[in-house]
């Protein structure tokens, strides 16, 4: 069974409200958006919370979701194309301090990102990875992505996409991934447990968003989804590491919730700690002291 | 039985030793197993432990280890500039694998060649130039190593001995670093190698009665710091605060994320082998976005995935450091020889007209002053900083004076004061083109990064106004960094008409080059610049207004150097432009050759086909071949 979610507010003076979190600027998404939905259940995840929003760092590639950092008034960094990833951990690890999330969209994070997910998510650095999926790429206008279904015409795949989808999902499961959740845009409830729970958990949370776009995908986009989702059996332990894999493999339902939840893993910075440890074990002098390991 | 057989009998030895040398240049040939790397290294750290200056470079074949390799030692009680053109003696185990090292192994004239008494190839029949009368001899390395040291990986160390003796090789530095070597082996072994080198010291003693064409002469001194650049480069970064470092294997580079990662967890820094060169910068933008000061280190094909970062960094005014040890391109190349090719690369390889720094260090003492440069210019100024190292530089052991630590004054980031947090912009426009830079976990600081063009406050923006008051913020930047920072080194007279212009290992042979023609009378000067990019036109224009002949030595095919200067620059009236490929190292006889042709009208063109460079006072016939130099260096 999934823990708890831990409620900061109590531990703190201040009472944030979503209007603490979030910028004056208006967003570029499309009317009827799914990330208008990701963004209010993030900044009511924030809130409850009660993190002071200086301590919060959002670190997206580029995309329609990527946009994301300047709608919100934490520190944000809309960097390049597939990188999120790699500088958000680099974010972390200088400071562990903050709370970092990272975030973008399925193509960003699937396609040229995919190659820093295994390692992000081995490390098990202390960030939460938001994927905004709309199974298509938005911002250039509506090619095919890693999660397009098969057979969809797009403006890439003119006579039905060839190149079978992958499961995000599957894809860091595989790279034994401590935690692991699916939602949709539309149900704002869902997301902002399932945001807190991520955003608590002391290692690599990754959590894949359905996030319809009605632009490139049509307007049925949001009634499609509501179909091909469903709750997680009753008495489903997310624990369950071989049990995950049906769960996560399922396409009827997709199934949404924290799928799986590994609470024994050594985040990358108890192992940097440990390192530094053994480091400083036979003590350690000072930076300009170690200078005479270079005279003979 | 041991016998030996002197090759060059007929040679008249009555005048021997012909000249008095302070720096002696030995290479070493061998196979896999050989022990010609260890020879090296025991020969770098004895000079180093008796005070003499020396650089020692190695060589390997293909095999990934253990198979046949070369080292290069020169080492003097003066300033030891650059590599040496050639050997005074050779030593060669193997000579198979002569070839593969030929071109890095020339002799002088009556240069010591040594050789295994049961090799089975005559002294006349040794793939050597004979013109220059070399003197051989077959000396019984693996028979002593065999019979009396107890075992024939013992030959390197008898070889050392014999050229302890033959050569009066400072033999307390010898015994010091095999000691040195050899102490994680414990105490028997120390003393088996100990007893090989006394063992072939001894066999020259008593068999090799004869005098040799030169004579190794030299002071010993308090023991040198020993080190290579990339260790300047790891140490120095250290020092200058860095505290996060991501890497990814590629050679030269490794040996700093290697050296860094031992050593930056003891003061709680973090290093990261990440799983891609983009990867790595990112880590380090990250970091640095944080607010630590950041590093990566790689070489051009690992530059080359990096670009796009380089931009993002330049763009949204996020201080990082970018090593790049250069090693020969293009593509994939020569990944263990030096190069000096990446210089457009580093300057222009991001798309869109991008800022950053470029720095160029000289040597491997200058690795450690430049590192600190590169922090306290990509930090004050927040601009990505790129040094650009070389192989040459990176992976050779030099011996030098001490080092003033603190030489380099850090600077540190701007952090806005309360009043500017009060409406924070991050990009605020000023005149020094710094605005304050906050980083999480400063109230009311928040901002957005990216690489979208913006305002000051950082939100994306598409006008061309802003486009270009952003542009003019970056650009001021760079202005006065270049003029806080022109860090140009000039050697020689302060007149001359004949000036040597480089740029980072090639300073080795020019300040060579400088210091031998002042010697011999001849006028000439010579710069190394260490601020590439931006280029400081001020000093170069001074230097310039008195030269009417400019010759610039660069190892690039292409001519980069060349062709940036003059992007930038008016050239003098005459421009000798030697351009080559890596792979060998410009020799000092190329820059001599070609400086004493526009210096001199009074040298005749067919004096001047120099084979070693002391024979410049030959032909000047100024100085006295039998010289015992005390140096002086004015840099």
């Amino acid at each position: 069974m999934s823990q708890p979610v831990i409620n900061r507010l109590s531990e703190t003076e201040q009472q944030y409200t979503v209007k603490d979190f979030k910028s004056d600027l208006k967003p570029v998404w499309c009317s009827g958006c799914g990330d208008f939905g990701i963004l209010t259940a993030l900044v009511q995840s924030f809130a409850k919370l009660g993190i002071p929003r200086d301590e919060i760092a959002t670190i997206t590639g580029i995309g329609c979701s990527s946009r994301l950092p300047g709608y919100l008034s934490t520190y944000g960094f809309n960097s390049l194309h597939g990188r999120a990833v790699p500088i958000a951990g680099g974010v972390k690890l200088a400071n562990p301090n903050t709370m970092v999330i990272a975030s973008g969209g399925d193509g960003d994070g699937f396609s040229i990102g995919a190659g820093h997910l295994p390692h992000a998510v081995r490390r098990n650095i202390d960030i939460t990875y938001i994927v905004m999926d709309n199974f298509v790429y938005g911002l250039t206008k509506g090619q095919a992505s890693p999660t397009t279904p098969l057979d969809d015409k797009t403006a890439s795949t003119t006579y039905g996409s060839i190149e079978p989808p992958l499961n995000m999902c599957g894809f860091v499961h595989a790279y034994n991934c401590g935690f692991i959740a699916r939602t949709h845009s539309g149900d704002i409830k869902q997301m902002v447990s399932v945001f807190m729970e991520g955003l608590q958990y002391p290692g690599f949370a990754f959590i894949q968003v359905f996030s319809p776009c009605v632009t490139f995908r049509g307007n049925g986009e949001y009634a499609a989804v509501k179909q091909m989702v469903g709750q997680l059996p009753e008495d489903y332990d997310n624990s369950n590491r071989e049990a995950a894999w049906k769960i996560i493999e399922s396409k009827d339902p997709y199934y949404t919730g924290v799928i799986y939840r590994n609470d024994n893993l050594p985040s990358f910075h108890d192992r940097i700690n440990g390192m530094r440890e053994k480091a400083k074990a036979k003590g350690t002098k000072s930076v300009d002291e170690l200078f005479a390991i270079f005279r003979p | 039985m041991v016998t030996t057989t002197v090759a060059s009998e007929k040679l008249n030895t009555e005048n021997w030793p012909l000249r008095s040398t302070n720096q002696i240049t030995i290479g070493v040939i061998g196979a896999g197993g050989d022990g010609v790397i260890a020879s090296g290294e025991i020969l770098a750290h004895a000079a180093a432990r008796e005070g003499l200056y020396t650089i020692m470079t190695k060589s390997y074949g293909p095999v990934i280890r253990g198979g046949e390799s070369s080292v290069r030692i020169r080492m003097g009680d003066t300033r030891v500039h650059s590599q040496g053109d050639k050997l005074d003696v050779l030593i060669c185990f193997s000579w198979k694998d002569f070839p593969r090292f030929e071109e890095e192994m020339f002799i002088k004239r009556h240069a010591v060649v040594l050789y295994d008494v049961t090799d089975d190839i005559a002294p006349e029949e040794l793939p050597i130039d004979h013109s220059l009368e070399p003197v051989i001899f077959q000396v019984p390395f693996k028979d002593l190593a065999k019979e009396e040291a107890g075992s024939p990986l013992y030959k390197n160390i008898v070889m050392l001995g014999m050229l302890a003796e033959m050569f009066d090789l400072p033999q307390e530095g010898l015994e010091a670093a095999i000691k040195y070597r050899f102490s994680g082996k414990g105490t028997a072994v120390i003393e088996e190698n100990l007893k090989a080198l006394f063992i072939g010291d001894k066999w020259v003693k008593e068999n090799l009665d004869t005098k040799f064409p030169f004579e190794f002469f030299y002071t010993t001194a308090p023991p040198k710091l020993l080190m290579t650049g990339n260790e300047a480069l790891s140490y120095g970064a250290l020092h200058a605060g860095c505290r996060f470092m991501a890497g990814y294997p590629i050679t030269p580079a490794s040996e700093i994320m290697e050296w860094l990662s031992k050593h930056m967890p003891k003061y709680d820094g973090t290093v990261v082998q990440a799983e891609d060169e983009m990867a790595a910068i990112g880590y380090a933008i990250g970091a640095s976005f944080s607010g630590v000061p950041s590093m990566t280190a790689s070489s051009g094909p690992g530059i080359s995935l990096m670009q796009e970062m380089l931009g993002v960094a330049g763009m949204a005014e996020i201080p990082v450091v970018v090593v790049n040890v250069q090693r020969v391109g293009p593509s994939t190349g020569i990944p263990t020889k030096s190069e000096q090719a990446d210089l457009m690369q580093a300057i222009y390889g991001s798309h869109g007209d991008n800022t950053r720094v470029v720095l160029g260090p000289c040597d491997c003492e200058d690795c450690y002053d430049m590192i600190h440069y590169a922090f306290s210019i990509a930090e004050a100024y927040q601009v990505p900083v790129i040094v650009l190292s070389d192989q040459f530089i990176g992976q050779r052991k030099s011996s030098f004076d001490n080092l003033d630590l603190n030489r380099v004054h850090v600077e540190k980031r701007k952090v806005p004061t309360d009043d500017e947090l009060e409406d924070y912009k991050r990009y605020k426009i000023t005149n020094s083109g710094i605005s304050p830079m906050t980083y999480p976990g400063i109230k009311r600081g928040q901002y957005q990064a990216s690489g979208l063009g913006h305002n000051d406050t950082g939100q994306p923006v598409s006008t061309a106004s802003w486009n270009k008051i952003i542009n003019d913020k970056k650009s001021c930047k760079l202005d006065h960094i270049v003029q806080k920072y022109p860090l140009t080194r000039y050697f020689g007279p302060q007149h001359s008409r004949v000036g040597i212009l480089g740029w980072g290992s090639t300073k080795g042979v020019i300040s060579e080059a400088v210091h031998l023609c002042g010697r011999a009378g001849i006028d000439v000067s010579g710069m190394v610049l260490r601020m590439l990019y931006p280029l400081p036109i001020e000093h170069l224009k001074r230097w310039f207004a008195s030269l009417d002949t400019l010759i610039i030595p660069e190892l690039s095919y292409g001519g980069q150097f060349m062709r940036h200067l003059r992007s930038y620059i008016t050239l003098p009236p005459k421009v000798v432009h030697y351009a080559r490929g890596g792979g060998v190292l410009i020799p000092l006889e190329d820059i001599l050759n070609i400086t004493l042709e526009f210096c001199d009208e009074n040298i005749s063109r067919d004096m001047i086909q120099i084979i070693d460079p002391e024979e410049i006072f030959d032909l000047r016939k100024k100085v006295d071949v039998d010289i015992y130099i005390q140096g002086e260096q004015k840099f």
